[in-house]
């Protein structure tokens, strides 16, 4: 399996747009999986005019409950909480906050007489849809959170995980915004990061931060910079000398990206011709270059 | 019987601590069950202040732990607020003055009881 | 001057991002300094971008701000058994050929690992540098700014924005004046702290059915905390319907509604410029429509304590979460 994550940082910068076009590319040539990680708003499903996600599946995350015939109100549980989640009031049965338990499952761990039960509650809901597009086939999996939940990284991290039981011949993730954990995740064991950004202060500071992540961990890294026409893009260029990034491919600001979106038809597909079809182009057959070197 | 007021660096002179959760110490005071008269008074520092998330909680499993009767102090937050419920504790929502201002306050209310 | 409550806390928020929360925040914190001693607190740690708003590229001070726990495998103890890897629920612990290692990029600290390993071999390094707090002493526009940036990979903290409030605080001594705060957005520890111990609330909401729904939420915690709020409404003319539903929630709730920005293509093209929008396109109906905010505001801080009694939110019910119980879908 070859693994490439789309990320970004900054918000808005175009990752979706630039996932799902090049998902569609590859999967001329392979079986390609995208998983759309975005789980606070995903939207690769609306740029590829998809009305109804299908497999829903239930993302659990644990919540532990208390045996009372098993629990001593020994109190380890509630010391052991990294995020404030358990509270032993006085001559009483420990109380779980729902809502400040990140599903880590160390009281579950600690708990000297077994007492915790695995529980779960509904962090959101995964779903797994097949989608063909002019002949070419994809399988779309997407993660959403449900309203209220703050617990983005295990959410992503089984996301990521039932995605990866799929047999396919590439995997192609398109993360949320941000920098934390839960971009992290999805970088985790990659052939490939490509960067979306932007030439402007906001996107090239997050794009920075994304790079001393993807150079820490040694990921072969690519930066494309969207709506490259509508700033100063050296800056760029000189930071990614720096984080030893290996291309670095412009997608001008035009007119048919917009249509693209508003039609909720991919550019590639809908516009053939178009001068941001042909840097896609370029950039999958890269990409396929690398597959294939990789014997994977 | 035991009351805790939320404050800086502690001290009945000081004054309330604008937040709960991440209040920095707790001055707590006990006080003579029938007479409402302060026995002794002595200021703990609230874990909450410390935590990176569930400040609330952990601010009032101290107060649990020094087993408090009624706390003294600006509104809580969502989490603490149930918190509290659970563990039986009375709130005070007061602030903008000193602990020991708060504190005769709610002496008085008591005494009416 | 700011009359009765003598150092004044003004929390800007929203929920999600993206509805214009910092470009309110810049605007407001220019107009306002020009009558108020005011320091500008941008809490939005995983996104913070109201220096750039204010063309600060150079900081006076930088504090870095240790919170936080990384576990490592000790190498001299491990029989790579595994145990390890398969207890951690944010998938941190990796193996590299057939040797476990931690994440440090994923990893959150929270022991787990630690109470499955049979042969203790793993140890928390705890000087981490979970984020920064920078300060500029004085804007070109004359007043100061704090402000907070976590570091990539490593978790949202409330304490952070505790932190730069506090450092916000101590600049001000004991001097009489304004606190406006650019909160955190989102919904979780972070947003509470910024919100905490502020004397106003001013909501900003864009008319769409999901702004709504966080303004909400938003305006639920700030009733927790029995502070009462202002509204804004943002890119007000593109949907009636939703704007109209947002000002009735408003009026339902004793909300002070302060009035619209309506949607305009200067206010993007100004945050490429790194200059405030009042300052890049200072005739933009955006622009006088803050302008005519910030009078509303002033008016508000003037007569603090009246408006607060006047807008002090109801009672709030308590919050009673709904859980599955293990086994059976019983609801508790």
């Amino acid at each position: 399996m070859f693994r490439i994550t789309v990320t970004g940082g900054k918000g808005g910068t175009g990752k979706s747009f630039v996932a799902v076009n090049i998902a569609l590319l590859l999967a001329k040539h392979y079986r390609t999986v995208l998983v759309d990680l975005d789980l606070e708003a995903p939207n690769d499903h609306i740029l590829l005019g998809i009305d109804k996600l299908k497999n829903e599946e239930p993302i659990k995350l644990f919540l532990p409950f208390i045996n009372t015939s098993k629990c001593t109100k020994c109190g380890v549980c509630a010391k052991v909480c990294d995020t404030g989640a358990i509270l032993l009031p006085s001559g009483a049965y420990p109380i779980i906050f729902p809502r400040l338990c990140s599903g880590c499952k160390a009281c579950y761990y600690a708990c000297p007489y077994n007492a915790i039960i695995e529980g779960y509650h509904v962090l959101g809901y995964v779903y797994r849809t097949n989608i063909v597009i002019e002949n070419t086939e994809l399988t779309l999996v997407t993660g959403v959170l449900r309203e209220g939940e703050e617990h983005v990284p295990p959410g992503v991290n089984y996301t990521r995980k039932k995605a990866e039981e799929i047999e396919t011949d590439i995997l192609l993730m398109d993360t949320g915004a941000g920098t934390g954990n839960q971009i992290s995740i999805a970088l985790k064991n990659v052939d490939l990061t490509i960067i979306v950004t932007e030439p402007t202060p906001l996107g090239i500071h997050d794009m920075s931060n994304v790079l001393k992540i993807t150079n820490e961990m040694g990921i072969r890294t690519w930066i494309i910079i969207n709506k490259s026409s509508i700033g100063d893009t050296s800056k760029i260029y000189e930071i990614s000398e720096k984080y030893n990034v290996e291309k670095i491919y412009e997608i001008p600001y035009h007119r048919d990206v917009v249509s693209s979106y508003v039609e909720r038809k991919p550019i590639v597909i809908k516009y053939k011709n178009s001068p941001i079809t042909r840097v896609f182009n370029e950039i999958a057959q890269s990409i396929i270059g690398l597959v294939r070197s990789n014997g994977k | 019987m035991k009351i805790a007021i939320t404050t800086n660096k502690g001290g009945l002179d000081d004054q309330i601590a604008d937040r709960f959760g991440r209040a920095p110490t707790f001055t707590i005071v006990e006080l003579d069950d029938n007479t409402l008269e302060i026995k002794n008074v002595y200021v703990v520092e609230n874990p909450g202040s410390k935590a990176g998330s569930g400040a609330g909680v952990r601010a009032v499993q101290k107060l649990v732990d020094e087993k408090v009767n009624i706390v003294i102090g600006p509104n809580p937050g969502p989490n603490a607020y149930i918190a509290l419920q659970q563990s039986g504790i009375k709130v005070y929502a007061i602030t903008g003055m000193t602990a020991k201002e708060a504190l005769n306050r709610v002496i008085e209310e008591l005494k009416k009881k | 001057m700011v009359s009765s409550i003598s150092q004044l806390e003004i929390v800007i928020a929203s929920g999600k991002g993206g509805v214009g929360k910092s470009t309110l925040a810049s605007s407001l914190a220019i107009l306002l300094a020009k009558k108020y001693y005011l320091i500008a607190v941008d809490a939005d740690a995983e996104a913070p971008n109201l220096h750039i708003a204010l063309g600060i590229d150079e900081w006076d001070i930088v504090e870095p701000y240790i919170e936080g726990r990384i576990a490592y495998i000790n190498r001299d103890k491990c029989t790579d058994c595994g145990l390890c890897a398969d207890a951690c629920q944010f998938g941190a612990i990796e193996v590299r050929n057939g040797k476990y290692y931690v994440n440090k990029w994923i990893c959150e600290g929270c022991y787990t690992c630690s109470f499955v390993c049979p042969v203790k071999a793993i140890f928390f390094e705890r000087d981490i540098v979970a984020g920064h707090i920078y300060v500029k002493e004085k804007t070109i526009y004359g007043f100061p700014l704090v402000s907070s940036e976590i570091t990539p990979g490593r978790p949202n903290s409330g304490k952070l924005v505790t932190e730069a409030k506090n450092k916000a605080k101590k600049i001000m001594g004991s001097k009489k004046g304004l606190i406006l705060v650019d909160a955190a957005a989102g919904i979780g520890c972070q947003v509470i702290s910024s919100i905490a111990g502020a004397h106003a609330v001013i909501l900003v909401a864009e008319p769409t059915p999901s702004s709504l729904n966080d303004l909400k939420r938003i305006h639920k915690l700030a009733k927790h905390f029995g502070i009462p709020s202002m509204l804004v409404i943002n890119k007000a003319d593109i949907s009636e319907k939703y704007r109209e539903k947002i000002l009735e929630y408003a009026r339902r709730e004793n909300i002070d509604y302060l009035g619209d920005i309506p949607y305009d293509e200067n206010v993007p093209r100004s945050i490429n410029t790194m200059k405030p929008l009042l300052e890049a396109y200072p005739d933009t109906e955006a622009s006088k429509a803050i302008r005519r905010i910030a009078e509303k505001l002033v008016k508000i801080i003037d007569n603090i304590s009246e408006w607060r009694l006047k807008h002090l939110p109801a009672k709030i019910e308590p919050f009673i979460p709904i859980i599955i119980k293990p086994g059976n879908n019983i609801v508790k």
